[in-house]
């Protein structure tokens, strides 16, 4: 990674650790040891601010810093955080089972998701001794530092990171305190981009930190796993020369992969189905075809293309081509490539999904538009970022 | 020497710029946190920290009532069976749960949904709230 030390590549990689240990320990059983994980992860963060000041590499711990204290003076109001996730956290701490919710129990709560950043709080939960409607939330905080940390690491200036926090402030908002998991997946989307880049390009040393990140990405929302797929996608498809050193590091995205057939297995043992996969099931193949069919009508193609296509933050992509006599000898690197591949393909996923979905178009799309196009959107962020990084280093 | 200097002078002046204005945009886009924020930051850790903002009044009430009769289970009607507010109520009275074949009734006594006409007979009052009322059905 091009930051002047192993800073970010370690930390990163040990507050990644910790989210998959909790994870771990909760589904073998051991969730009797999962508030001395999150005590080590309290204990992991005081190390962390004290080698950011030692090393001055203050901002992402400010940064995070910050959005704690926001959090825990937050208190979880908003529909998804509360009758989604944290009322899973809720019922694994109460219950002290990770398949605690498979018993489908309120079944409008989205069983069949995964459970990593509910875990969490139900660690936390668990190391305070009770429950209640603020603090809980604040534990997925940690869930932005490993992104926080690969950005800075990548952009490798002050200046250009702080551009990226307020961009995220502006993009993903409230979304990153509410207790929505929407944020905390397009962080973590762009930064296994980024990492996957220095372990497939460049062939770093990350195989360890691209396997803990790609967990957690596959593990946060049912997303996360289409996701990672564009990911791989993007990555192979921007530079296609198998070799077999190559290969095995293709064979290494089996084991996120694993994580997440997993936990699709023990959901299906439970019988808990997905509303969405729910609703297509109950087609045969001839009406699922007259579906799609009177999806790619004008009125429902346009609508599909207005709610994921026009954001402002779009516009940011269109900002390097004002610049464009300055940039013109900036080299478009593979990361940008990729990046750009990855805002193709997962738009592809996104007009997919709203083309199969069983519910009413309108109301599917109002209601969850604006945060599925969420990486779309930060991508759009990070590409001007990217080329403004790359001309600031082209100037020398 | 003097060149050197008005150079650093400049350089010194767009570095201000560069940083007062990341400042600027910095406080600017989290004014959005600061809409939704609650100042109940001193209650984080409180064992009932939070209930009052992020609950109706009602649900409150019920979740007191299920406390103080050590109820172990329940059932709704009328208002309180809709949508959100059901929601609301088995999110926060859990591990208590919503069982339809409860002898443990509660209704909505508000003015605008007073659901005590759906009252089946053979029902006698426990305890009457402000919001709700909470009956022992046969």
């Amino acid at each position: 990674m091009n930051v002047n030390n192993s800073f970010t590549i370690k930390h990163a990689l040990a507050f990644n650790a910790f989210f998959v240990l909790n994870y771990i320990a909760w589904f073998t059983g051991l969730q009797s040891i999962a508030p001395v994980i999150f005590t080590g992860l309290l204990i992991y963060f005081c190390y962390f601010a004290v080698e950011s000041f030692k090393l001055k590499h203050t901002l992402p711990f400010l940064v995070i810093l910050y959005l704690g204290l926001l959090s825990l003076g937050t208190v979880a109001t908003s529909w998804d955080a509360r009758s989604i996730w944290l009322f899973h956290a809720k019922r694994i701490f109460i219950d002290n089972s990770i398949f605690a919710q498979l018993d489908d129990y309120a079944i409008w709560s989205h069983n069949d998701y995964p459970v990593i950043a509910p875990l969490l709080s139900a660690s936390f939960a668990k190391l305070i001794g009770f429950w209640n409607e603020i603090f809980p939330k604040a534990s997925n905080v940690f869930f932005i530092l490993p992104p926080l940390l690969i950005f800075y690491g990548h952009i490798n200036n002050n200046r250009l990171f702080t551009l990226m926090v307020i961009g995220i402030f502006y993009i993903i908002a409230k979304l990153l305190l509410n207790g929505y998991m929407d944020g905390i997946l397009a962080l973590y989307a762009l930064s296994t981009l980024i990492i996957a880049k220095y372990y497939f390009y460049d062939k770093q040393n990350v195989g360890l930190l691209f396997i803990l990140q790609s967990i957690v990405l596959v593990n946060i929302k049912i997303e996360g796993f289409f996701i990672f797929a564009v990911i791989i996608a993007s990555i192979f498809l921007t530079k296609p020369h198998i070799t077999y050193a190559n290969l095995k590091r293709y064979i290494i995205c089996l084991v996120p992969i694993i994580f997440w057939a997993l936990w699709k297995f023990i959901v299906h043992a439970h019988g808990v189905v997905n509303y969405i996969y729910g609703g297509l099931a109950t087609n045969n193949l001839i009406s699922l075809l007259d579906h799609v069919k009177s999806r790619f009508q004008p009125d429902s193609l346009l609508m599909i293309f207005e709610h994921t296509l026009l954001f402002k933050y779009y516009l940011l992509l269109a900002l390097p081509l004002l610049f464009y006599r300055k940039i013109v000898n900036v080299q478009l690197d593979q990361i940008i490539k990729a990046s750009l591949l990855f805002f193709a393909l997962y738009w592809l996923f996104l007009f997919t999904v709203y083309v199969l979905t069983p519910h009413d178009l309108y109301w599917h799309l109002k209601g969850s538009a604006t945060r599925t196009t969420l990486p779309l959107q930060l991508i759009s962020l990070w590409i001007p970022i990217l080329i403004l990084k790359n001309y600031l280093s082209h100037k020398g | 020497m003097v060149i050197i200097t008005s150079k650093l002078n400049v350089m010194l002046k767009k570095n201000l710029v560069v940083n007062f204005s990341l400042v600027l945009l910095f406080i600017l886009s989290s004014l959005k946190f600061y809409q939704s924020y609650d100042y109940v930051f001193l209650q984080s850790f409180q064992l009932d920290g939070g209930n009052e903002i992020a609950m109706y009044p009602e649900v409150i009430e019920i979740h007191h009532m299920i406390k103080n009769f050590q109820l172990k289970d329940y059932k709704l009607d009328g208002d309180l069976l809709n949508g959100l507010p059901m929601q609301r109520i088995v999110e926060f009275t859990y591990p208590i749960q919503l069982n339809s074949s409860s002898p443990f009734l509660f209704l909505s006594k508000t003015i605008e949904n007073n659901d005590t006409v759906l009252l089946p007979s053979g029902c006698k009052l426990v305890e009457e709230g402000l919001r709700v009322s909470l009956y022992e059905c046969k």
